[in-house]
């Protein structure tokens, strides 16, 4: 649940959890109010606080290296933050690789397809290994953040293309019917094309997630130790070592990434089915 | 009764002047030149492939062109695009396919661009959306997405959404032609309607009894260009071109 996070400040992992899964259950179930209000405070104010809470050093909280964080708790992080990112700037991604503007569309295309053509594991071993000595040595930036900025970027560009998808399945008839209101083209998107796009594609936007969500165990490989991570470091520790933790703890780890993933999928063919008895497509 | 829809000001509300467009080598549009005068009622008609929806399409730069210029309402379309949205404001479209947002209901689709256009408050934008949905007979339909709708109700909402941006002028493309018989004539009353309080309209159509009674002026195009403009009294008895005979002919039987 903690990783090595010393054990006197694991009450702030624990508000955390708490606080995150409370605003978790008013954001999916469908008939709670105040959706937009509860996605502002989930996605804006959360993560924040979250960030204050978790490194400290201001207000009194000490300062908590991210070298020292572990388990559930990096899991956690790189998935919220990997899809909290990642679709956004897939969406801008997605677009700018539809653009009129030919210098747009060729830096869309190229980064797309940059970040397709390397596998994760390069990534990371680049954010970790490399990118440091092309930095000034004067030039600290934390490990998880350089994994997280990729972690990002990767999922970004797989995001763009799913989305892309959507968009090509958008008649022209409803860009024109958008356009002769004089909406523009940030609001013919956002308003018109996007929701429509998005819509069809949440499959494959949720496959991304899961994808995403399971590929954090990656990170093992560079020093970080997520929930499959900091597993392997609990069977070396002989105070805890039975003939069966290896096979329980296994069985536990795949029992949470398994419940995730089944979650985000049956929670998608839920919303799915909602929204298109809504529409009688 | 085209004498009571009499053309009261003067002023022009689109020119058009020596357009001309192409598809790649194909030319679509050849030295164009119209003037529509504000509360004139223009109807276009023409054999399939002929250019009158891409010509409609220029007025409000859904298309653009090679050559020639377009002044809408005083305000001449170039490449800018704060001008494009400003004279997409003022000129409402109807598409034959409706071109409604099926994610929104009737009553989304027509305050969607006064929320985000014309910054309308949405308590304001919905009573200006009930009123032009009563106006087109369906204030009951409001709350309903376009697919529960049947084609004449889903046209009729297409109109009211761009009569709730109170549009100078409206242009509709074949707005009837792809509805079942008995649902043309609700569609056409609403513009019969729209035509007596004085709106200035450019309408392809072919239903040349509507055209009749609406039309100060009739167009005929072939093959991208403008063959006869005429009143329609002129145009349906004795036409000056052999290409309009040959296509009433065809059109009347
Ligand atoms: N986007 C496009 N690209 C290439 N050619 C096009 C495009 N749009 C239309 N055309 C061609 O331009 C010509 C004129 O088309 P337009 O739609 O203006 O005709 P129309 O007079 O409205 O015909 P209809 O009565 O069938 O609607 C047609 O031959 C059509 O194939
Ligand atoms: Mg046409």
């Amino acid at each position: 649940m903690y990783g090595f996070y010393p054990v006197s400040e694991q009450w702030r992992v624990d508000v955390i959890y708490v606080l995150g899964a409370v605003l978790l259950v008013p954001l999916l179930v469908p008939s709670v109010p105040h959706k937009g209000l509860t996605a502002i405070v989930f996605f804006g104010a959360f993560p924040m606080l979250a960030f204050f809470l978790l490194v400290g050093g201001m207000f009194g909280l000490p300062h908590v290296e991210t070298g020292v964080w572990g388990g559930l708790l990096v899991t956690l992080v790189i998935s919220f933050t990997g899809i909290m990112f990642s679709l956004p700037l897939g969406i801008l991604l997605a677009l700018g690789r539809r653009s009129q503007f030919p210098i747009t569309r060729t830096i869309c295309i190229v980064f797309i397809e940059f970040w397709r053509g390397v596998p994760l594991i390069t990534v990371l071993f680049f954010a970790t290994y490399m990118l440091p000595f092309f930095l000034p040595s004067d030039w600290r930036i934390d490990g998880l953040a350089r994994v997280l900025i990729g972690v990002v970027l990767f999922a970004a560009a797989y995001m763009a293309e799913v989305v892309r998808g959507g968009l090509q399945a958008i008649p022209r008839s409803q860009f024109e019917g958008a356009m002769a209101l004089g909406l523009g083209y940030w609001r013919m998107m956002g308003l018109v094309i996007l929701p429509q796009a998005l819509r069809l594609v949440i499959p494959g936007i949720v496959n991304s997630f899961i994808a995403l969500f399971k590929d954090t165990t990656l990170v093992l490989i560079v020093a970080i130790f997520d929930l499959l991570g900091q597993l392997r470091a609990a069977f070396a520790d002989p105070s805890w070592a039975t003939p069966v933790t290896l096979f329980t703890g296994f069985a536990f780890a795949g029992a949470i990434y398994f419940a995730g993933s089944f979650g985000m999928s049956r929670y998608a063919l839920f919303m799915e089915r909602r929204m298109n008895t809504d529409r009688l497509h | 009764m085209a004498s009571d829809m009499r053309t009261t000001a003067h002023e022009v509300a689109i020119e058009i002047i020596g357009l001309h467009k192409w598809f790649g080598s194909f030319h679509v549009l050849r030295e164009i030149d119209l003037k529509v005068m504000q509360g004139e009622r223009i109807v276009i008609c023409g054999p399939s492939g002929s250019g009158k929806s891409t010509l409609l399409r220029c007025i409000n730069r859904i298309e653009d062109w090679q050559r020639g210029r377009v002044i809408v309402d005083g305000t001449e379309l170039t490449n800018d695009l704060k001008t494009i949205d400003e004279v997409r404001g003022e000129v409402g479209m109807v598409f034959q396919q409706f071109n409604l947002f099926p994610h929104l209901t009737a009553l989304e689709n027509c305050t969607l661009a006064p929320i985000w256009v014309r910054k309308m408050p949405k308590s304001e934008a919905d009573e200006l959306a009930r009123h032009y949905l009563s106006r087109v007979r369906i204030p009951e339909q409001a709350d309903k997405y376009p697919a529960q709708l049947s084609g004449g109700q889903q046209q009729r909402v297409a109109i009211a959404r761009a009569l709730c941006m109170q549009p100078k002028i409206m242009l509709f493309d074949e707005p009837t032609s792809a509805l079942d018989p008995e649902m043309v004539k609700e569609v056409l009353d609403t513009i019969v309607g729209l035509a007596l309080d004085g709106m200035t309209m450019v309408v392809v159509s072919h239903e040349m009894g509507f055209a009749r009674q609406v039309a100060s002026r009739m167009v005929l195009m072939d093959a991208g260009q403008i063959i006869e403009v005429n009143e329609p009294e002129a145009f349906f008895s004795h036409p000056q071109h052999e290409r309009t005979k040959l296509f009433l002919g065809q059109i009347l039987r």
